[in-house]
């Protein structure tokens, strides 16, 4: 099946020939109906690459093709083909939900009926209904985050972007923000590139993550394969705060079955081990019997994060 | 086009929600529109300007008589002095002189009185002057004025017209006389009186009603004896004034909302739709054109109904506000491209037109400062503005008639445009 998005060689620099790589040879292919997250820090280039895809960016070189489409040479018909959600809340604040809607529906074409009909199937989809007439500088942040996003929905796009739509929204709205992204895939279909620096919501969302850092995609695949890249050791996070813990003891604990690596981070024994479950009795009890008490104990499973933090040797909030 | 001007009518709904905007677009220009006017009524501003010039009479010759007398019926708006004084009627003092004063007028009195800014000329008759027209030699009159004022002007075309007529009745008088000797029906003897008395029956054929007419008016001076009734006092120049002021504090002002929203993310949000740049470019000049239109439209309108008179020929005039209010959009647009934030863009904006409104006779009127600063004053779009609806509302002029501001204004326009539209940045 042909990729409805399509990236080769992807370049972009600001202020050439000295000004900072942004994008270097972004290699993409994403299938019809496929959420593929792009993730990494910030500063990585998933703003930089979503604007070159939405053709607010000339690319510096590389190609890309949208359903088929050569964003440089018809434009136009990209730009029918997507609806973009901006990480701005790119909205006008002194006019209501509806106003801005209707608005931003003309450009998109829709007229009449048709423009009404989009209009309610969008505030409903993002349940603002009732407080459509109010402008948008009432609402709070979670509430200006859904109608942005609905600008984009307007229209019923083929492929939807969406550039870290979360970022600085309450729970809730995060939560309806998320069911939102997975209603467009499974209801309509949609195709959805989604940026973001929440590892969380790359793996509850996508079926296939692009890891990006410092404008390279450095590793793509599902969340599964993406894991798989750093093994499947857990790590064991035992609290022992100030206390200085031997060399010694800390060899001995190297020695428990299924152990790989142990350090000391911020007030925390991080041990990496294979089934680290079963290895958690022999680490307390040796614990225990050199009288370094553990004030608690986090046994978590291998994340995006963990992988990220294996291919950079850096935290994705770092 | 649709999507253009849904670009116009929503940037206008965002413009007019803010109730500020419509303080600076309603109340203050309504306010300045009647104070300044209401200054330049109490200072006779509104009324036809009278222009007091002093004769320095050393001939006291009826050549000089006839002259002085040419020149108090040449131009109403023209005081002579001291012989207006001589005829006015008791209590009234047209030439701001005593009875002392008045009888016995001097050079050194006029030359103080013109440094003093009491008259605006002076013309001396040289001793002699009949002396020498009956000779047929050439007469020097000397005319004094400041020159960097304009209502001399008036005083030196009413002295030339004059003079003309003088000129033509001397040479009818020269004429008669020379062909009156070769017929031998005078003799020389004759021939003083016989030129004089020529001279006179040429002079009086000039007299009421002349053969010709040209009539000198000054800016202001009066088609109608009512004056207020037919320019509007001193709303003549407050009401084109702060339309010109207002609409580019107005329409300047507009490039805060377009800096706002590259920062917002609104102009980059039009930008990935599927509509070309150029629709949205130009549904924000539209926008502009918009606000200048309404702008120009409240403050004309106020005027016209305070009485001014936008001439006879609605054509230029709108010619004039479609001109001057694309100027001052494209001014606009060029500021959006050089500013950062929107209070940058606000202080420019208020700067620049609190700059270039005096500086180009929005407050009161080019005539009266010297020449340099009016021609300093013309790098202001304003300053064309100005001379185009002064020429519209004091000479009832036409499209034809204030082409050239309407080019320079055209010119400004596409200057900025250009040095916008180049430097245009959406994100």
């Amino acid at each position: 099946m042909p990729s409805i998005i399509s990236v080769r060689d992807l370049k972009k620099q600001y202020n050439p020939p000295d000004g900072p790589i942004a994008v270097c040879d972004v290699d993409l292919e994403i299938q019809e109906g496929e959420i593929y997250s792009l993730l990494g820090p910030n500063g990585a280039g998933k703003t930089t690459t979503i604007s070159m895809l939405s053709g607010l960016l000339t690319p510096g070189g590389g190609s890309i093709t949208i359903g088929g489409h050569d964003i440089t040479t018809e434009a136009q018909q990209v730009k029918r083909l997507i609806g973009v959600v901006p990480q701005e809340i790119a909205l006008y604040s002194r006019l209501s939900a509806r106003q801005n809607l209707n608005f931003f529906g003309q450009l998109y074409g829709l007229s009449g009926k048709e423009l009404k009909q989009a209009v309610e199937e969008v505030l409903a989809m993002i349940d603002l209904t009732d407080r459509a007439n109010e402008k948008i500088e009432t609402y709070s942040g979670g509430m200006k985050r859904r109608v942005n996003i609905a600008v984009g929905l307007l229209h019923k796009p083929r492929i939807v972007y969406m550039d870290e739509p979360t970022v600085g929204v309450d729970p809730q709205s995060r939560r309806r923000i998320l069911d939102t992204v997975l209603e467009l895939k499974k209801q309509l279909g949609m195709t959805v590139l989604y940026t973001t620096h929440y590892m969380e919501e790359a793996q509850e969302l996508s079926d296939r993550v692009g890891i990006i850092d410092h404008g390279e995609i450095i590793a793509e695949g599902s969340t599964g394969q993406l894991i798989q890249t750093v093994g499947e050791e857990d790590q064991i996070q035992l609290r022992v705060g100030e206390q200085e813990i031997p060399a010694a003891i800390i060899s001995q604990m190297e020695q428990v079955e299924g152990v790989t690596h142990i350090r000391q981070q911020d007030g925390d024994l991080v041990v990496r081990a294979t089934r680290g479950r079963r290895a958690l009795p022999a680490l307390i009890t040796i614990a225990s019997h050199s009288d370094v008490q553990i004030n608690s104990v986090t046994v978590k499973e291998p994340d995006l994060e963990d992988v990220f933090l294996h291919l950079t040797g850096r935290g994705l909030r770092e | 086009m649709r999507e253009l001007i849904a670009i116009t009518v929503n940037d206008l709904r965002v413009f007019l929600q803010d109730r500020s905007n419509w303080f600076f677009l309603l109340i203050m220009p309504m306010v300045f529109v009647f104070v300044i006017g209401a200054v330049f009524r109490s200072s006779g501003g509104g009324e036809a300007p009278r222009i007091r010039m002093d004769i320095v009479d050393g001939d006291h010759s009826p050549a000089a008589d006839a002259l002085i007398a040419g020149l108090a019926a040449a131009n109403p708006s023209l005081i002579v002095c001291p012989y207006a004084n001589l005829s006015a009627s008791e209590g009234e003092n047209p030439c701001n002189l005593d009875a002392d004063q008045a009888q016995d007028f001097t050079g050194e009195l006029a030359a103080e009185r013109l440094k003093d800014g009491i008259t605006y000329a002076t013309l001396t008759l040289p001793a002699g002057m009949q002396a020498a027209m009956l000779a047929g030699e050439t007469t020097t009159l000397i005319f004094s004025a400041d020159p960097s004022l304009s209502a001399p002007g008036i005083a030196l075309q009413a002295v030339q017209s004059v003079t003309t007529r003088s000129g033509g009745a001397l040479v009818a008088a020269g004429l008669t006389t020379t062909a009156a000797l070769d017929l031998n029906l005078i003799t020389e003897d004759d021939r003083s009186a016989f030129f004089l008395a020529r001279y006179n029956e040429a002079e009086a054929m000039w007299g009421p009603p002349p053969p010709v007419v040209v009539r000198t008016e000054a800016i202001g001076a009066v088609e109608e004896k009512d004056s207020e009734a037919g320019f509007g006092g001193g709303y003549s120049q407050s009401a084109p004034g702060m339309a010109a002021m207002y609409t580019m504090i107005n329409v300047v002002g507009l490039a805060a909302i377009l800096v706002q929203e590259r920062l917002d993310g609104t102009l980059q949000r039009l930008i990935v739709m599927p509509i070309r740049r150029s629709q949205i470019i130009g549904g924000k000049i539209l926008r502009g054109c918009a606000v200048g239109l309404l702008q120009m439209a409240i403050i004309l309108g106020l005027g016209a109904l305070l009485g001014v008179h936008f001439g006879s020929n609605p054509i230029a005039i709108i010619a004039l506000v479609l001109v001057y209010v694309l100027t001052i959009a494209a001014m606009s647009i060029f500021l959006a491209t050089i500013s950062r934030t929107p209070d940058q863009a606000t202080g420019i904006a208020l700067m620049a037109s609190m700059a270039l409104a005096p500086l180009g006779g929005a407050w009161w009127p080019l005539a009266v400062v010297p020449p340099f600063m009016q021609t300093i004053g013309h790098i202001s779009p304003i300053a064309w503005f100005m001379d185009a609806s002064n020429t519209i509302i004091y000479q009832n002029g036409g499209l034809a008639d204030i082409m050239t501001p309407l080019l320079v204004l055209l010119g400004f326009a596409a200057v900025f445009f250009a040095l916008g539209i180049r430097r245009f940045r959406y994100e």
